[in-house]
């Protein structure tokens, strides 16, 4: 396992998420969410590699019901809608890190499972609370997924991307 | 907030360095030296432990020979000459044995919560060869050479918040003095230039013995640690605006208070005398730069203490800004409140409830800046940021020139904006923020920015930071000078040299409770 602080985790998490396909707001979330996962005892990271596994297609909405196959893109959206009423998710996702962004919204929030649909709205009860601080272990095989994702994000390095450095190779003084 | 202005910047009582040196100097804190375990040419491993805010935090350092060909500045280097940790504490034999296999392999190693900071120095060969050799000799080593280098050992990167395994820095945001932003990253370079006078001394003395000469403290408080600081450096400003606000309004305020007081122009007289011996030793190579500097000279020859505010009204930046540090020198005890308000705690609050014709009002309001920039002029998105998969390192390339453009890197904060603003044009005004960004994920992370800190005066570097224009030598030296920096040597338009804690209490006058807080502008004379 290596046990990451949470700022080095969110660095892996958001360019995981970027690199495949997310938009950076939407990564943004993603990595919010795993943390708060994270803190309340849970795998984060991996719920997060699961949730990056479909395509990232927008969430179709519809009659108040929400569907899509993308917990990254439709998890925020279903969010703020249930923020003034109920809202249906209609999808066949992991929805295991609905909890992660639940927490980081804050309040109480209801996920009522009925069929292959889920229910989302706001609630006077709060039932999470965050109980595990960093650094959170993630296993190897989930890091290095992440890391492979996130190179998707990244330039590969060559003389020509690399020039954008600026500074000289070589420096005694 | 323009970006050539904060690339005028000098530090100032509210920098974190003169900040961390306060704090030393209030508890007369005492360095001891629990392990010193180096041989006669400088090799092996040292601690150096001190006490604040009823801490102990200890500079693990572990100094190796290195080829001189394989001595590089670039955060791409694998060797370095010495590498380093703040630990967490006093650390135990096996602590050290644990690091000291991490440690020298810096971005490549793996460290624990224990550890606060990591870090690495090369030493300036001209300057460490010579001062070793003479003192050796029992001579004291020319000071025409500490004055033009100013360092023995310059840092190539100083990691904190969680880098490569080490603590966040949530773990010490509450203990006095590390509280305040970047305190554990000074506390460690100041410590660094400790080790590194006690090296030196270490080195010339096995190599003179009983005739060899200690350094005089006038020559070694001149003595600061060099830094090289590149791109990494520039996306922070951008990436925390809410710092960036809490940074300037810091500035803003204290300046504020200042001109409402009365001035000691005795005091201005003699911040301005040593000022100006300041910059008369400040001499780069850097074509834009120098003439600056040459300007900033003779500019500085016309102010009169009692009228600088107003002198300076139609000079340059650079004496404008050194006007601005010259009045909050005078005025420390202004400074001393306002330097711990330069952290920032808000929690960023987004409600994609709101409207979007609200939220197009709002744009307007808080980033109409960003809207008056013509994204269509010539050179207007020549550039592009991106992070290159060679550490990591964030780099500044030419759009239409070199490939990687579709991995940039949102820093094109005046593009987004514009971005945004037509998305919301073109939307039903009466739908909430929510529809449209269900719709139009892109530019979620620019609304949530907008909300959270459009209302801040000074959240925003407000320029295009993608036209062929941009400077980011600009961003870094706003950043090195509210870190305390001085003697900005830039190298090319993305790096420059500067020197750290040049002038500032060593650590025998700080447990001797001679030090004091007035070492700004240090001069060797």
């Amino acid at each position: 396992m290596i046990h990451a602080a949470r700022s080095e985790l969110s660095g892996l998490l958001t360019r995981a998420g970027v690199g495949r396909g997310l938009p950076i707001g939407i990564a943004d979330e993603l990595t919010a969410a795993a943390l708060a996962y994270c803190s309340l005892g849970e795998d984060g990271a991996g719920a997060a590699l699961a949730a990056l596994a479909p395509e990232p297609k927008a969430p179709i909405y519809s009659d108040g019901v929400l569907q899509g196959s993308s917990l990254p893109m439709f998890a925020p959206s279903a969010f703020d809608l249930a923020a003034s009423g109920t809202i249906t998710l209609d999808t066949d996702a992991d929805t295991e890190l609905l909890a992660g962004y639940a927490l980081v919204r804050g309040n109480g929030w209801s996920i009522q499972k009925s069929g292959s649909q889920l229910h989302l709205s706001r609630s006077d009860v709060n039932v999470l609370t965050a109980t595990t601080s960093p650094p959170f272990a993630v296993s190897f095989t989930v890091w290095d997924a992440l890391k492979e994702l996130g190179l998707g994000a990244l330039v590969p390095a060559t003389p020509e991307t690399e020039a954008g450095a600026g500074a000289g190779e070589i420096d005694n003084d | 907030m323009r970006l050539d202005r904060l690339g005028a910047s000098f530090p100032t009582p509210l920098s974190f360095m003169r900040r961390l040196v306060r704090a030393l100097i209030a508890e007369r804190s005492e360095l001891t030296y629990p392990v010193w375990d180096i041989d006669a040419e400088g090799h092996g491993r040292a601690v150096l432990s001190i006490s604040l805010g009823g801490h102990v935090y200890s500079l693990i350092a572990y100094s190796n020979p290195i080829p001189d060909d394989a001595r590089t500045d670039r955060v791409i280097a694998e060797v370095w000459d010495t590498t380093f940790t703040l630990f967490d504490g006093l650390p135990k034999a096996a602590d050290l044995d644990r690091l000291a296999s991490e440690v020298p392999r810096q971005e490549a190693g793996r460290m624990q919560p224990t550890e606060l900071i990591l870090s690495r120095a090369n030493k300036s060969m001209r300057l460490f060869k010579h001062v070793v050799s003479e003192l050796a000799e029992g001579r004291q080593p020319d000071a025409a050479q500490i004055g033009k280098i100013g360092y023995l050992m310059r840092t190539t990167a100083v990691y904190g918040n969680g880098k490569f395994g080490i603590a966040d820095r949530e773990k010490f945001k509450d203990r006095p003095v590390l509280n305040g932003p970047f305190a554990a990253e000074m506390l460690t370079v100041w410590l660094i230039r400790q080790f590194t006078l006690a090296l030196v001394e270490h080195v010339a003395r096995a190599k003179g013995g009983d005739a060899a000469a200690k350094l005089e403290p006038r020559l070694k408080r001149h003595l600061g640690i060099g830094n090289s600081t590149g791109l990494g450096m520039a996306p922070f400003l951008v990436n925390h605006p809410g710092l960036l606000h809490a940074w300037v309004q810091a500035r803003e305020t204290a300046l504020a208070q200042v001109l409402s007081a009365p001035q000691d122009t005795d005091r201005l007289q003699a911040l301005l005398t040593r000022a100006k011996a300041h910059v008369a030793e400040w001499n780069v190579d850097d074509a834009v730069q120098m003439p600056r500097i040459e300007t900033l000279r003779t500019e500085l020859e016309t102010l009169d203490p009692a009228t600088m505010w107003e002198d300076a009204r139609d000079k340059s930046a650079e004496c404008q800004e050194m006007v601005v540090a010259l009045l909050l020198e005078a005025h420390p005890t202004v400074c001393l409140a306002l330097s711990e308000t330069m952290g920032d705690n808000r929690i960023p609050h987004f409600d994609p409830s709101v409207s979007c014709a609200d939220m197009q009002a709002r744009l307007r309001r808080t980033h109409g800046w960003a809207l008056d920039i013509n994204l269509e002029a010539p050179g207007a998105d020549d550039l592009f940021w991106y992070v290159s998969e060679d550490k990591l390192e964030p780099r500044l390339g030419e759009r239409h020139v070199i490939p990687g453009a579709e991995r940039e890197s949102p820093l094109d904060i005046a593009r987004q904006v514009q971005n945004f603003a037509r998305a919301l044009n073109e939307a039903n005004g009466q739908d909430p923020l929510a529809v449209l960004l269900m719709a139009a994920p892109e530019h979620r992370r620019i609304a949530r920015r907008i909300q959270a800190f459009g209302d801040l005066d000074y959240a925003e570097v407000r320029d295009n930071l993608i036209d062929a224009s941009t400077r980011p030598i600009d961003l870094l030296r706003a950043k090195l000078s509210v870190f305390g920096a001085a003697k900005f040597d830039p190298k090319s338009d993305r790096w420059t040299r500067v020197t750290l804690f040049q002038g500032a209490p060593l650590a025998e006058d700080i447990a001797g409770g001679t030090a004091t807080d007035d070492w700004a502008f240090p001069v060797l004379g």
